[in-house]
């Protein structure tokens, strides 16, 4: 078996990753913003800047850990169970577990117990969200939508990278020197 | 005529002995300061994370919490109006370590720090090279101003050191620590809401949350003691029994500044302490205050008593580690410090601290000073301040007093008893540091009165003045009688806060 061949190529990978690095570097956008306020009271702009760059730099190696997950699938299983259709695979899979992923995160709070319940679900989600995507793939319009859409991130792709190497020379540098 | 016999004598000399002994105790704290014996002291600071000195039988509380600071006290100076000059760690801590007042040093918010200009202007840079200069903020909030000062530390131990479960990531950026710290621990990763990284985060919250769980309770009720805002759980036994070894095998001289975060919140006795104080005392019922949380005085007292367990919890180790300073000699060439950056409030229908209130328990803190060699005990009433610390812990070393600080030399070691100055501590983490101060709450501390200030929660400002010699419960607000004392102290007050506001006025 020749394992290299069931490997994506980058223009399969783009689309999965777009949708990957939309969720993440959101969801910590998001946070980022609403802590801006109190930073604003006690940082200068460099170490907010600063800041930003260790949160983006966390980002690019959860984006590419998650990437992971589809291209390790891709090249496990048959093709045709998942290389033949990795973008419309690859996109459903990453957007369901990370909507699981942030579901659980958005139940964590000092106030309240560890969800751990959620977590014990997770190999059955996972079983439940492997099922979903071999069957959403077999809706021809749904796969449309899903290439159509993970194609039109790839766009995102244009502002993450380069801000994630410049992040992540930043956190280099200022740890090296 | 009385009876007197050989037990009358005895009684006679021992009332007297004080009175004979106390210019040679003068003599031998003047021998020491001019470093007579010519070999530089170490000086130990220890300093406990919201730590009343109105919860310490030390000052007088009715239970025992606090009987081996006692002992401890008994060959050291007892300052009975020391003050914290912020209601929480950032302020309290950064004006320790420079000297200066939180208004000066601007580190006035939650995670703040102190000025960029100032980062060079802190206690182990004033000591300088010649000492070796250690710091173990386990406090992690401490960690922000510490970790500032970095380059003026030689050995700065993480602060999950003697901790059972360790998921601090700021360790793994040596070089850059207070930017790891601020970036990562204190928000990517940070334990108290959804984390900021959406897959690390939630993964090491889980694995945190989990291993915490599993960690063994025996010997404290409700839990081992850990901080609630990051991942450090420790055994107070395992915390003093690392510093017992540490301190006898440090390299001399050093200054040593070890923040511990006990006793702050969650307060989680030992067994030999937890409920020892369901003791039907009650302290006196004071009003709501308008700016509290409004919790009820069952909770408030419930509250304390635990508080009161843990503080009783911490002293109980105390009592095993200053005896092995003593076997190991550490007091007869040591400097050794016993303060707070803060206090804790239960009354007024305020729980703990960093609100917009600053009466004495929250800002009222214990400072216990041991010099080398010292067999008697000192007291000392007049006011002090935690700025004061740095120029009295320089002029003991020998050192020059920096030219920045706003502390005066402590009585009692290199200063004097002064009820005509006034000393501050300031709330103010609604405001910018990099601002006037437009909403705040400032403490001046005088003589016998304290005066606050409460300035931009409501439409008027408005003042409290308490006479804390006839009224330490500070029960009777003053103000509206308009004593001949408030002019002099408002007037301070206010000059006082104009000039901090003047280099940030555009």
């Amino acid at each position: 078996m020749n394992f290299t061949k069931r490997i994506p190529s980058l223009g399969q990978l783009a689309p999965v990753y777009s949708i990957i690095v939309v969720v993440i570097y959101a969801w910590s956008i998001l946070r980022f913003f609403w802590r801006l306020p109190s930073l604003l009271y006690s940082s200068t702009a460099g170490e907010i800047a600063i800041t930003y760059a260790y949160l983006t730099t966390v980002n690019f190696f959860e984006s590419i850990t998650i990437l992971l997950i589809p291209i390790f699938l891709s090249i496990i299983l048959p093709g045709r169970w998942f290389f033949d259709r990795f973008v419309t695979k690859g996109s459903l899979l990453v957007s369901l577990g990370l909507w699981y992923l942030a579901y659980i995160a958005s139940h964590i709070s000092a106030e309240a117990p560890f969800p751990y319940d959620l977590i014990r679900w997770s190999p059955a989600v996972a079983v439940l969200i492997l099922v979903l995507v071999f069957l959403l793939d077999q809706i021809s319009f749904l796969r449309k939508i899903v290439t159509e859409l993970a194609d039109r991130l790839t766009v995102f792709l244009f502002i993450s990278i380069p801000i994630s190497a410049v992040s992540l020379l930043v956190v280099l540098i200022r740890n090296i020197f | 005529m009385p009876d007197f016999n050989r037990r009358s004598f005895l009684k006679l000399l021992g009332a007297a002995a004080p009175a004979i002994l106390l210019p040679r105790v003068a003599s031998w704290t003047d021998k020491n300061l001019a470093q007579g014996d010519g070999e530089k002291p170490n000086v130990i600071i220890l300093l406990f994370d919201a730590m009343s000195a109105r919860n310490l039988s030390l000052y007088g509380y009715p239970r025992p919490t606090s009987p081996n600071i006692e002992r401890f006290a008994e060959h050291a100076t007892v300052y009975h109006s020391h003050y914290s000059s912020g209601n929480y760690t950032i302020p309290g801590v950064a004006s320790l370590l420079t000297g200066t007042y939180p208004w000066t040093n601007r580190a006035i918010n939650h995670s703040g720090v102190v000025k960029r200009s100032m980062v060079e202007e802190n206690i182990f840079a004033a000591f300088g090279s010649d000492y070796h200069r250690f710091a173990f903020p386990q406090s992690v909030w401490s960690n922000f101003i510490v970790s500032q000062f970095e380059k003026d530390v030689d050995t700065l131990m993480a602060s999950d050191t003697y901790g059972k479960v360790n998921y601090l990531l700021n360790e793994y950026f040596p070089n850059d620590r207070n930017a790891a710290l601020r970036s990562l621990d204190d928000f990517a990763f940070k334990m108290e809401r959804e984390p900021a990284s959406l897959l690390f985060g939630t993964l090491q919250s889980a694995f945190y949350f989990r291993e915490s769980s599993l960690l063994p309770s025996d010997g404290y009720p409700r839990g081992i003691p850990h901080n609630a805002n990051y991942p450090l759980y420790f055994r107070l036994e395992d915390v003093f029994d690392g510093l017992s070894t540490l301190f006898p095998e440090m390299k001399s001289p050093h200054l040593s500044y070890v923040h511990l975060f006990p006793p702050h919140a969650p307060y989680r006795a030992s067994n030999r302490f937890d409920s020892k104080f369901i003791d039907g005392w009650w302290p006196n019922v004071k009003p709501i205050h308008r700016f509290s949380e409004g919790a009820s005085n069952a909770k408030l007292t419930s509250a304390r008593r635990s508080y009161d367990e843990y503080i009783a919890s911490i002293d109980w180790e105390l009592g095993n580690f200053f005896d092995i300073l003593e076997k190991e000699g550490v007091f007869e060439n040591s400097y050794v410090i016993i303060t707070a950056d803060h206090g804790e409030m239960f009354e007024r229908g305020e729980k703990a601290h960093s609100t917009p209130l600053l009466y004495d328990p929250v800002i009222h803190i214990p400072l216990v000073i041991s010099a080398p060699g010292q067999k008697t005990r000192q007291d000392i009433y007049a006011p002090t301040n935690a700025v004061d610390l740095l120029p009295t812990l320089t002029g003991l070393a020998g050192k020059p007093t920096p030219s920045w600080v706003e502390g005066k030399p402590l009585p009692g070691l290199g200063g004097v008893e002064d009820y005509e100055r006034g000393t501050f501590t300031i709330e103010a983490k609604m405001n910018s540091s990099f601002a006037p101060l437009t909403r705040a709450t400032v403490a001046l501390r005088k003589g016998n009165h304290k005066l606050i200030y409460y300035t931009g929660y409501e439409a008027q400002d408005t003042f409290e003045l308490f006479d804390l010699e006839s009224d330490i419960e500070e029960l009777t607000d003053l103000y509206p009688a308009q004593p001949a004392v408030l002019k002099l102290m408002k007037q301070e007050l206010l000059d006082s806060l104009s000039d901090a506001n003047k280099p940030y006025l555009k």
